[in-house]
């Protein structure tokens, strides 16, 4: 291709872009950006509050669970019967295992993970709101 | 920061530098605008469509394929806001676009253009008779002019960004090139 096309075209002045439309883009970015975090902080209170109205119901269970389950008294046998529980240790910590009540446990640290999580992002996006820079999200 | 790649800047962003992003939308701004311009003729519009592109652009960030170019991806998500702009706001213009193809020739069929006379190149107002003469090429040869000499892309980067085969870019091009010597060689209406 002829070279001297190259030459014309840098002639060729398409109009510049306004002087302010740099500022429109970071400014709907930013509100953007300041929207997803509000949703974000009510998403997330409200599982933060959620996950706490849940654990004290279900941190009663647990502990309910675990009388019933026979847990405590098992264990216990490794205070009382050391002796005993050194040459069946195997079938001990079977029966250990067995008498555990593991929904419950399993149901409560589901609870405390929603908590933990929630927390940590709610505060993440509370930075952010409070952040007059507001981060990548 | 300034001299960082795309690629760096990319990175940079989306570990929490907001002053990478900036830096990237600057770079792009002009020759983003300047090619949806190329496409709508019309500031106003084109303002609007930008500022959608780069919205898009940053929604997308971090579904970005490092692999691929940020530049042809960016030039890519503008053509097809400009386009879903004409296709909501300016339907005829939009249907008088996708049917605005004299070819599909092949690419041996369209002569080799020869170089332009120097007296072209001379003319005191070259620059505002190419303005003009460049207003009148349809868009689709408007769009590959701009984006070979103008942005530097090759003919595989734009036949990618616009989603179209190489042979078609090439005969694209070269017809383009065609139109635009014949509109700067046709004689100039007295005023």
């Amino acid at each position: 291709m002829p070279d001297n096309f190259q030459t014309l075209l840098n002639h060729y002045n398409p109009p510049e872009a306004p002087d302010n439309l740099f500022n429109k883009i970071i400014a709907r970015i930013n509100k953007r950006q300041r929207m997803l975090a509000i949703s974000r902080v009510i998403v997330f209170s409200l599982s933060l509050l959620g996950s706490l109205v849940a654990a004290w119901p279900i941190f009663s269970a647990v502990k309910i669970e675990f009388v019933n389950s026979g847990f405590l008294q098992f264990l216990s046998l490794a205070f009382s019967d050391f002796e005993v529980i050194i040459t069946y240790w195997q079938s001990f910590i079977l029966t250990l295992l067995e008498s555990l009540p593991a929904i419950s446990i399993a149901l409560f640290l589901l609870i405390v993970f929603i908590f933990m999580g929630s927390l940590r992002f709610l505060t993440k996006n509370i930075k952010a709101l409070t952040n007059k820079n507001i981060l990548a999200n | 920061m300034e001299n960082y790649a795309d690629e760096q800047l990319l990175e940079s962003y989306l570990n929490g530098e907001k002053e990478a992003l900036d830096l990237l939308i600057k770079r792009y701004l002009k020759p983003i605008f300047g090619f949806v311009f190329s496409y709508i003729k019309n500031s106003e519009d084109a303002e609007e469509i930008t500022q959608d592109a780069f919205f898009k652009a940053w929604k997308n960030l971090k579904k970005f394929d490092k692999e691929k170019s940020f530049k042809t991806w960016l030039f890519s998500i503008a053509k097809n806001t400009a386009l879903d702009f004409l296709k909501k706001k300016k339907p005829l213009l939009f249907s008088a676009i996708e049917k605005d193809e004299k070819e599909n020739s092949i690419i041996g069929e369209i002569p080799e253009p020869s170089p332009l006379p120097d007296e072209i190149l001379n003319r005191a107002d070259l620059t505002s008779e190419l303005n003009l003469a460049m207003d009148k090429l349809s868009p689709k040869y408007r769009e590959v002019i701009f984006l070979y000499y103008k942005e530097q892309f090759n003919f595989r980067e734009i036949s990618e960004l616009l989603n179209e085969p190489l042979d078609t870019i090439k005969s694209r091009h070269r017809r383009a090139i065609i139109d635009l010597r014949e509109i700067l060689d046709a004689p100039k209406e007295e005023g």
